[in-house]
């Protein structure tokens, strides 16, 4: 293979990085309404996390993920938390991104 | 010789770190009541992807419910993760749950009072005119 095909392909697969996203699972929960909607507010909270190769060793950011959302709703509760796990795939490496939105009510 | 006692790091390395995808999530509501935190967790070893069941997640719900007794348990994060320690031969299957252990609710669940009820159907059951059991009919109105 010659040094121009290389270059080639390698511009063309940077060229067409992060221009394809698969989605994995959406989830939505219960819907728990304790009042009339007006006295609810969406929020959403998004985690992200870099791997090359796959290699990583952890899935921790799903959590950070989870734990925004509570931080954006404090002393309220939560529902309808449509979740969403989708991966937007690199030059040889890949984000996965989780989407976490729900209702606060309070 | 440079080159493959690096070869070899790079090897043992991968080999030796589990590289960790995630498989699924879901949430439930989440209360307000966030006071006490509980997690189980189950896992099972795959060798050369030879799984023969999956009950070993079935134990997750009860143990649950044991960590809550007389509450309910809301606010659930499931995760399920598969750890690779060596490709093709050796894997880790990994389902976490967290949620909150609150009290029962005092007061039953309401609905939304602004939205308008259902019309009742007008049904009736045709079973004389030869109609299966458990079948319903509505009504034309002429």
């Amino acid at each position: 293979m010659s040094a121009r095909t290389v270059f080639m392909v390698a511009a063309i697969a940077l060229a067409g990085s992060a221009c394809s996203h698969s989605v994995h699972v959406t989830h939505t929960s219960d819907f728990h309404f304790e009042g009339p909607p007006e006295r609810y507010k969406v929020i959403e909270a998004t985690a992200e996390q870099f791997t090359f190769l796959g290699m990583v060793g952890q899935t921790e950011y799903v959590d950070q993920a989870f734990a925004d959302l509570q931080a954006k709703c404090p002393g309220g509760h939560v529902t309808g938390i449509q979740t969403r796990y989708s991966t937007s795939h690199g030059f040889f490496s890949w984000t996965n991104k989780v989407v976490m939105r729900g209702y606060c009510g309070r | 010789m440079m080159q493959r006692l690096w070869c070899l790091a790079l090897v043992l390395a991968l080999c030796g770190t589990g590289c960790a995808h995630l498989n699924s999530v879901s949430t439930t509501s989440v209360p307000a009541d966030r006071g006490t935190p509980v997690e189980v967790n189950a896992s099972r070893f795959v060798f050369l992807y030879l799984n023969f069941d999956n009950d070993y997640v079935n134990e997750m719900t009860k143990e649950l419910a044991a960590k809550c007794p007389n509450g309910r348990v809301e606010g659930i994060l499931t995760k399920m993760e598969k750890v690779t320690y060596f490709p093709l031969f050796a894997h880790s299957i990994k389902v976490y749950a967290t949620g909150y252990c609150v009290a029962p609710a005092a007061t039953p669940v309401t609905v939304n009072p602004t939205a308008p009820a259902p019309p009742a159907p007008d049904v009736e059951d045709d079973e004389e005119e030869g109609g299966l059991e458990g079948d319903t009919f509505i009504e034309e109105e002429p």
